[in-house]
């Protein structure tokens, strides 16, 4: 029946992408790809701490 | 593969995360083996066990009969091993017989004898006694949310090799958390599980009807987290 096959070729179909999806992930996880900090994420960094100063007491006393 | 986890403070949702990773794992077909070292015994109540049920692994020591004979096999794949007793109830009784959970436990050829894929411990925080378990386990994972009291606490705890820190309940709406979150990127990098949970009712309703989110509500954002994190489980133990 058409409308069973085509329910069987959806159910194929999202089972290939979670598939990739789950590669994609194995491969970020080995590669670190999520520890990379970026310039622009240091300077926002930089200005959280301006804004918190918990944050930033913590920061200048660890550097002690 | 031996996993510890623990909470960088009381609250953290430790427990619950404890309960999602072991049936994240036991869906993906690993045998799992869990053991709950907290007093408070809320870890089997995820594993529908009846809060009237006083058997566990401390219950078993003290009254002589040996931790083997009170596991629960909730699944094909996964057993659970509760503290026993009832839980803070009983806690008055701990302390005048107190049980060497840290020694029971530390014995490798005891675990190895079990057999099973993965050892989780829900280990309670700042327990000294349990700290040679931690050290000694294949992966030690501290789960923390991602805000000031848990930033100062963290700048004191000794990460080793092994320690990963999980972040859990993530508001990602919260600027403070993300500023938190950025500056443990930048300070702590490899020890910063590439993931976080996100916060999520479903975990506090699925505990409700006692299963784990994993399990009863799994297309909820914290259970699919979970499974992300149960992936990056089986990355570390290197079968992938």
């Amino acid at each position: 029946m058409p409308h069973s096959t085509d329910v069987n070729a959806t159910d194929a179909a999202s089972s290939v992408m979670l598939s990739d999806d789950i590669e994609s992930l194995k491969k970020e996880l080995n590669t670190g790809a999520f520890n990379y900090i970026d310039i622009a994420s240091v300077e926002t960094w930089k200005k959280y701490l301006e804004e918190w100063p918990l944050l930033a007491e913590w920061d200048a006393w660890s550097k002690t | 593969m031996q996993v510890t986890v623990c909470g960088l403070r009381g609250g953290v949702g430790t427990t619950s995360i404890v309960a999602m990773l072991a049936d994240a794992l036991s869906l993906m077909g690993e045998s799992v083996l869990l053991i709950d070292l907290n007093p408070s015994d809320l870890l089997r109540l995820h594993f529908n066990i009846p809060y009237a049920d006083i058997n566990g692994w401390a219950f078993g020591e003290a009254e002589g009969s040996g931790w083997q004979q009170h596991s629960y096999q909730v699944k094909d794949n996964l057993c659970v091993l509760p503290y026993g007793r009832h839980g803070l109830a009983t806690l008055s009784a701990d302390i005048a017989m107190p049980i060497n959970g840290a020694a029971l436990w530390s014995h490798q050829h005891l675990l190895a004898a079990t057999g099973y894929a993965w050892v989780i411990f829900d280990v309670p925080s700042h327990t000294p006694q349990y700290a040679s378990l931690c050290e000694s386990s294949d992966l030690n994972i501290v789960v923390a949310h991602a805000d000031m009291a848990s930033h100062i606490l963290l700048g004191q705890y000794p990460l080793a090799e092994k320690t990963k820190v999980l972040v859990n309940q993530l508001n990602v709406q919260q600027r403070l958390s993300d500023a938190v979150l950025l500056d443990w990127n930048i300070r702590y990098g490899k020890h910063l599980v590439p993931l976080s949970v996100r916060q999520d009712l479903h975990i506090q309703d699925a505990f409700a009807h006692k299963m784990p989110a994993t399990t009863y509500f799994p297309n909820a954002s914290a259970a699919s987290d979970m499974v992300s994190f149960a992936t990056w489980c089986l990355v570390q133990r290197g079968v992938l």
